[in-house]
């Protein structure tokens, strides 16, 4: 290039720098995405083998099915490409910690092989060390310094494995055999590997090595997942194995003879210990005789013992009673001697009250003597009274008698006269009834003669009858006539006497009151004289007492006082005597004392003698039993010896049945594609590998066309300057180096930065990813990617330079004048929606000039589209993978697994444990229901294809709904389990091939297997499972399955949970409680370092969006500038040029974005099925929020790329309309 | 008569870095309302300078600019805007139509934001082009580019038709047909109009001659009796 060139190229940078720098940014992140996303694949593969290879990982290892010797070590060591040979022992054990058991895979340690990477502590120094699995350290808390206690498996002894039982963590590690956390099954405990530690060599105790280890130099540079080492190992393979035959020959052969030997030595011990046995039995029976003779002589003199000693008891009982005797007298005489004294203290008190009370009676009996006197005189006053009063008394008395006697008299006088009078009343009375009975006769007569007379009258009767019966009757008138005079006369004689009488009575009756009264007045005279002649009497009978009892008590104080005095002496008397008796009392007490010390010696002595006989008697009874046990001893003695020989004989007979039945071992020559974390991270490798093929090179792709559309704008734009050179007669050549140069050192720097930090960049971030899975790898190699990178520069270059060059020579086809000549403007054409007048009407002008417009430049329509919806899809994908990851989590614990809590019952819990468990579950108030299910690993295998899957077989198939929901993913269509299928996982499904209706084999092990049909294929995404229902488990196993695991809904505070998992750890049959919340909690946490990847994907897609997008709208203004100027001259607004522009714009991204979402969504589902490792299905589906943010970011760029534009617009200058086209 | 269009003194300087370019260096004349004007001067004389800020395309950096009584010179950018979307005509050497656009919509283009418009149709029969109204630029000739391009003037029903260059890039005979429509149209219609132009023999046919030379005016001539451009060689 000429001076004036390099000036003018320079100058163009300088102007455009713009384009030049979007040039060099986009070539930048094509070949950072490109470079960096494709080297993943390497450096994950160049990872595993750096830290294998750091590690002097085995390359073939060496299985025998007896075992190896040093001997198949030499002959290893000396086949050609083998450069080290190892043996090696290994031994799955169980440990016990406080809340588990888990199995450990104990390993030797390998001299100079497979080393484990050390991240705490060192290797183990001293006999008891181990070196432990970091796994320890970070899921189980174990320390350095701490313990782990091994416990072989049933039916192993851990002393013909290993020397100690015990060993003390010396360290931590990992060990190149495991790149993830899994550890791989095992046949013991609860069916898989917790962790692996590691042992010197020298401490196992086997004879023979489980594996032989071998490396190859040959192999070291190589990559172990390239081909190449494959071949070589392949050849190394074919070599070892030539000489396995050999071997296994040499092995049998030893084996043969070693165990021939050995039963032979076996029988001579067989014979040995017979004899000897016999011998020791006999032994043993003498001895316990002659101990039976010792007992029995024992009891002997036992028994006279116990016969000396009731006799010393016997005396010591009557010592006892008689001294017994003697205190009850002493106390006795003691309590008799204590009341006299009473007595005399109390006689004496008695004393001096009685002469207290002579002294006052004394006084009492003086003043008697006074008062006696003067009732004497008083008496004699009222008895003179007396005596007057009953004379006076008597004289009225002799009155009262004289007036009742003429009363008596008068009254017998109207007795009389009253007899008399009646008598006359009755005469008179007599009298008249006569006259009335007369006069009723005379009626009669009357009544009859005037009826005879009437009769006389007619004629009838005479009249003689007549008339005398008339004189009669007139006779008879008369007679009564005069009685009836007589009688008047006789009644009123009667009344007058009556008159008389009644006067008399009247008379009488009241001198008889005056009487009574003057009887009353004497009665209550005499009355009152009798009362004074009591009280006259009563005082003097009182008079007389007072007198006596006077004399009487003059008496008593006399004899009162002689009394006294003779107490008074007799007491005197009565002390003395107590005193005497006092002392005597003493000297007895002193003499009792004495005795009862003698008689307690005498007790001691005794208890002494009873217990020496009873010593004796203990050990006569142990000596007993210690021959009863001799006995029984001797009894089992010659029952085990009779067992052992037998079970020796049996044993001896199985050795040699055995021996006979000795198959010739055989020799499993493995690589490193058995170790299966190792082929894991290969695939996972591989997968990347798959991304890096499809997502880069849309990216670059994209990027690409846009370095290419900018690159030929810019010649395009440039036509009449490369007129002017080409006619000022520069070369071609000369010409088109200005922009070839231009392409060249923006495309390269772009590149050259692109390359080194996209080639870092990426893999970095997708291995840290990925280290969360393969969390035991501790390398991670990112080194610079020349292949890709330069790959990618490559094409990044050359699309930009050649679009540059293509251009150019385009261009300098013509000639230079038609070259300074502006183009001819490229034709307005009607659009085929003009042809439609009935939708073409209904659009305003505006929308009419805007799709023209669009149609009319194609190119960039397409560009823009294309460049906007690649982006939109690239945060499709980003964003759906994020889903389809997050959903893995999400949809397995919510859709499928309906379960809060999971128990893992111990498989030694006894009935009552497990009752206990039960209700536990039962009462918690925070278990809704539960169910016990069966979960086992087993192998799935199809089509020669195998995957380790879990058979789950539920208790009860009613609840098994609410625990577990099996359906299609898609029709969301639930199924039911069969008794005759098998309902599996998807991914399974998808693995293995296998559809409904398909037959496959369910493998325990390599001899147990058994063929099952697939019922159906269900949702699921974390690992296989294939799910039987009881009865055809029961169908294919032929037993019932052992519930292992009870699965429990709980209510949903987590707070809740936790109370009730406390109470069921409680319980023995529990060997762990899982909480979902808690799994999908550290889940989620595991996941979202995932998103690294994402937000990557997200990051590059937006900036892509960016560059892309700001490139385009700066090729359209730049095309259109003036147009755009001649608009502002026609007076549109600001905003109404961008809008002019802007419209175009709002149409082409919403294309492109709908473009992009269904690229997104097939992209994204390719990208989500190449990514995918075996275990995990990730979720098919992406959320509306996901297309929703794709949009929105791609519209926040769209916007932030039209806002920066809007500047531009505004500063275009109206002068451009004036210039001509260029 | 006042004078319709007025600058007073107007001055245009361009700074470039250091040097500081004086394109316009106090010009002052005035137009009549109806007068055809013609500004005439050599390159680089201030010609373009006059009519872009007479066009409100540009501002003055001192001076006033009188248009039916407005200081354009006062105006902002918006107001600006406003002037060029209403008042103004504008006819480019190049035409500067749309290429997307037919003829019609080219003219409705610049109606569409103006409000006292006349008929597009009606415009562009009246330049002659009714048949050819539904063409696009490019399969029109040149003439019939910049009639296109005067209608799109007029149909505004400008205060104001300028023009700049309108024939230089037209033949002889094309060219002269413009000018012709243009002297039209100020005769018939009424409309001022101001010819920028490099060309002094077509000064006669002007009622106004205002010859330009290193940014300043140096001559106005108001011709009693312009002639009609039939009659004018070149």
């Amino acid at each position: 290039m000429k001076k004036a060139q390099v000036k003018d190229f320079l100058r163009e940078i300088k102007k455009s720098l713009n384009r030049y720098l979007s040039i060099f940014f986009i070539s930048a992140l094509g070949v950072a995405f490109f470079a960096g996303v494709r080297s993943t694949e390497p450096d994950m593969r160049l990872t595993v083998d750096t830290y294998l290879d750091d590690a002097h990982f085995m390359d073939v290892r060496v299985i025998s099915t007896l075992g190896l010797t040093d001997e198949d070590i030499k002959a290893l060591n000396d086949i050609e490409g083998v450069s080290g040979v190892q043996g090696a022992y290994e031994k799955d054990l169980i440990t016990e910690t406080q809340d588990e058991q888990m199995v450990i895979h104990v390993m030797s340690i390998a001299d100079g092989m497979n080393e484990a990477y050390i991240i705490e502590g060192r290797l183990p120094q001293n006999a008891g060390e181990c070196l432990a699995d970091a796994a320890l350290r970070n899921i189980y808390g174990f320390k350095t310094g701490d313990a782990l206690t091994f416990k072989a498996a049933d039916g192993d002894k851990l002393s013909d494995i290993l020397s100690n039982d015990t060993y003390t963590i010396t360290g931590f590690a990992m060990s190149p055999f495991y790149l993830t956390f899994q550890r791989g099954s095992t046949t013991i405990g609860n069916g898989s590997v917790s962790a692996f530690v590691m042992l010197d060599s020298s401490e196992f105790t086997q004879d023979y090595y489980n594996q032989i280890y071998i490396t190859s130099d040959d192999l070291k540079e190589l990559n172990c997942y390239s081909d190449e080492y494959e071949d070589i190992e392949e050849k190394i393979k074919d070599r070892i194995d030539e000489i396995s035959s050999e071997r296994c020959q040499a092995r049998f052969d030893y084996f043969y003879n070693d165990a021939k030997d050995t039963l032979l030595d076996g029988e001579n011990e067989y014979e040995k210990a017979s004899k000897e046995a016999d011998e020791k039995l006999l032994e043993a029976a003498n001895e316990i005789e002659s101990a039976d003779a010792e007992i029995a002589d024992g009891y002997d003199k036992l028994e006279d013992g116990r016969k000396e000693l009731a006799d010393k008891e016997e005396e010591l009982k009557s010592g006892e009673n008689e001294l017994s005797d003697a205190k009850n007298m002493l106390a006795g005489k003691e309590s008799e001697l204590v009341s006299n004294e009473q007595r005399l203290s109390a006689a004496g008190k008695e004393l001096e009250a009685s002469y207290e009370k002579l002294t006052s009676g004394q006084k009492e009996y003086d003043a008697g003597v006074k008062a006696f006197e003067a009732a004497k005189a008083e008496y004699e006053s009222g008895e003179a009274e007396y005596n007057v009063n009953s004379e006076a008394l008597k004289t009225a008395k002799a009155e009262l008698d004289a007036g009742l006697a003429v009363i008596n008299a008068n009254s017998e006088t109207l007795k009389t006269a009253k007899a008399e009078l009646d008598a006359g009343l009755n005469t008179i009375n007599e009298k008249s009834r006569e006259l009335n009975a007369a006069k009723r006769t005379l009626d009669v007569s009357a009544a009859m003669l005037e009826a005879g007379w009437r009769l006389y009258n007619i004629g009838l009767g005479s009249y003689e009858w007549l008339s005398q019966a008339q004189a009669e009757y007139d006779a008879g008138l008369k007679q009564y006539e005069d009685g009836a005079a007589a009688l008047e006369e006789a009644r009123a004689k009667y009344d007058e006497g009556l008159k008389q009488y009644e006067a008399g009575a009247a008379a009488l009756e009241e001198a008889k009151a005056e009487y009574d009264e003057g009887l009353k007045q004497y009665e209550n005279g005499a009355a009152a004289l009798d009362e004074a002649e009591g009280r006259l009497d009563e005082a003097k009978k009182q008079i007389d007492e007072n007198e006596a009892l006077l004399k009487a008590s003059e008496n008593e104080l006399i004899s009162g006082w002689q009394q006294y005095y003779a107490a008074r002496s007799e007491l005197e008397g009565a002390d003395g005597v107590l005193k005497d008796a006092r002392a005597e009392l003493d000297n007895a007490a002193k003499q009792i004392s004495g005795g009862e010390k003698e008689l307690a010696d005498g007790k001691v002595q005794l208890e002494d003698a009873r217990q020496q006989i009873a010593d004796g008697e203990k050990e006569l009874k142990s000596g007993e039993a210690e021959l009863e046990n001799a006995r029984a001893e001797y009894e089992k003695g010659v029952n085990d010896a009779k067992k052992e020989l037998k079970s020796a004989r049996q044993e001896l007979d199985e050795g040699w049945q055995e021996l006979n039945k000795l198959e010739m071992p055989k020799w499993y020559i493995l690589d490193r594609n058995t170790v299966q974390t190792y082929v894991e991270y290969g695939t996972d490798a591989e997968r990347m590998g798959a991304i890096g093929r499809v997502f880069p090179v849309i990216f670059f792709l994209v990027a690409a066309l846009v370095c290419l559309t900018t690159m030929t704008r810019m010649v395009e734009d440039e036509r009449i300057q490369i007129g002017t050179y080409k006619a000022l007669g520069y070369s071609t050549l000369a010409v088109s180096l200005k922009y070839i140069f231009y392409a060249l050192s923006a495309s390269v720097g772009g590149s050259i930065l692109g390359a080194l930090a996209g080639g870092r960049l990426f893999p970095n971030a997708i291995m840290r990813a990925y280290a969360m899975l393969y969390n035991n790898n501790p390398y991670m190699c990112t080194p610079l990617n020349l292949k890709y990178s330069v790959m990618a520069a490559v094409a990044a270059v050359f699309c930009t330079t050649a679009a540059a060059v293509a251009a150019c020579y385009r261009a300098l086809g013509s000639q230079a004048a038609q070259l300074m000549r502006p183009t001819a403007p490229k034709q307005g054409k009607k659009i085929l929606l003009e042809r439609i007048p009935f939708v073409w009407k209904r659009f305003n002008f505006s929308q009419k000039s805007t799709l023209r417009n669009l149609f009319r430049y194609k190119k960039r329509l397409f560009m823009t589209i294309f460049g906007i919806g690649a982006c939109t899809a690239l945060l499709v994908v980003g964003f759906g993978l994020r889903d389809a990851i997050s959903a893995i989590v999400g949809n397995q614990f919510e859709r499928v697994w309906l379960y809060e809590g999971t128990v893992t019952i111990d498989a030694k819990a006894n009935e009552g444990e497990l009752d206990k468990l039960d209700l536990v579950v039962s009462e918690s108030p925070y278990i809704e229901n539960s169910m016990r299910a069966y979960v086992n690993e087993m192998e799935a295998e199809y089509n020669n294809a195998v995957k380790s899957i879990y058979l789950f077989v539920p208790e009860s198939m009613e609840r098994f709904e609410d625990f577990v929901s099996l359906h299609d993913r898609i029709s969301k269509e639930g199924y039911v389990l069969g008794d005759n299928e098998v309902i599996i996982s998807e991914k399974l499904s998808k693995l293995l091939g296998l559809s409904a209706g398909d037959v496959f084999r369910l493998k325990e092990s390599d001899t147990s297997y058994y063929d099952v049909k697939v019922g159906a294929v269900a949702e699921s995404y974390v690992y296989h499972y294939v799910y039987m229902s009881p009865s055809l488990y029961e169908n294919v196993f032929g037993e019932k399955p052992e519930y292992g695991q009870m699965l429990l809904n709980m209510t949903p505070d987590n707070e809740e949970q936790r109370l009730a998992a406390e109470k069921l750890l409680e319980c023995k049959a529990v060997t762990s409680v899982g909480i979902v919340a808690d799994t999908l909690n550290t889940m989620n946490k595991m996941m979202s370092s995932l998103d690294a990847v994402v937000w990557v994907l997200i990051i590059s897609a937006g900036l892509l969006a960016f560059v892309v997008l700001y490139n385009l709208n700066n090729i359209n203004i730049t095309e259109r500038i003036r147009e755009l100027a001649t608009i502002k001259v026609l007076g549109f607004y600001d905003h109404e040029v961008a809008g002019y522009v802007y419209r175009e714009n709002v149409f082409l991204t919403l294309i492109g974005i709908a473009a992009g979402l269904i690229m997104g969504k097939y992209l994204q589902a390719f990208v989500v099925q190449t990514a995918e490792i075996d275990i995990i299905m990730f979720g098919r589906d992406i959320s509306a929020a996901s297309y929703a943010l794709s949009i929105l970011v791609t519209i926040v760029f769209a916007v932030i790329v039209n806002a920066v534009m809007y500047f531009r617009l505004k500063k275009i200058d109206m002068i451009e309309s004036l210039k001509s086209v260029e | 008569m006042s004078a319709y269009v007025e600058l007073k003194n107007v001055k245009k300087i361009y700074k470039m870095g250091e040097l500081l370019i004086e394109a316009a260096a106090g010009i002052d004349f005035s137009i009549n309302k109806g007068e055809f004007a013609v500004i005439v001067g050599p390159s680089g004389a201030g010609k373009t300078t006059v009519l872009n800020i007479l066009g409100g395309m540009d501002k003055a950096t001192s001076g006033q600019v009188w248009v039916d009584g407005e200081n354009v010179a006062d105006f902002n950018n918006r107001q600006l805007t406003k002037f060029r979307r209403d008042d103004i005509g504008f006819v480019f050497q190049f035409y500067n139509l749309v290429q997307n656009l037919t003829a019609l919509e080219n003219v409705e283009l610049a109606i569409q934001i103006c409000k006292d418009h006349l008929n597009a149709e009606e415009v562009l029969k009246g330049v002659g082009l009714d048949e050819r109204k539904d063409n696009f630029p490019a399969q029109l000739s040149g003439g019939e580019q910049q009639r296109v391009s005067i209608a799109r003037a007029l149909a505004k029903n400008p205060k104001l038709l300028l023009c700049d260059e309108p024939t230089g890039a037209l033949d002889y005979q094309t060219g002269k047909a413009i000018l012709k429509l243009l002297q039209d149209t100020c005769r018939e219609k009424g409309m001022t109009v101001i010819v920028i132009t490099h060309n002094l023999a077509i000064a006669p046919m002007a009622d106004r001659v205002i010859e330009i030379k290193n940014g300043r005016v140096s001559r106005i001539r108001e011709n009693e009796n312009p002639v009609s451009i039939d009659s004018i060689e070149w």
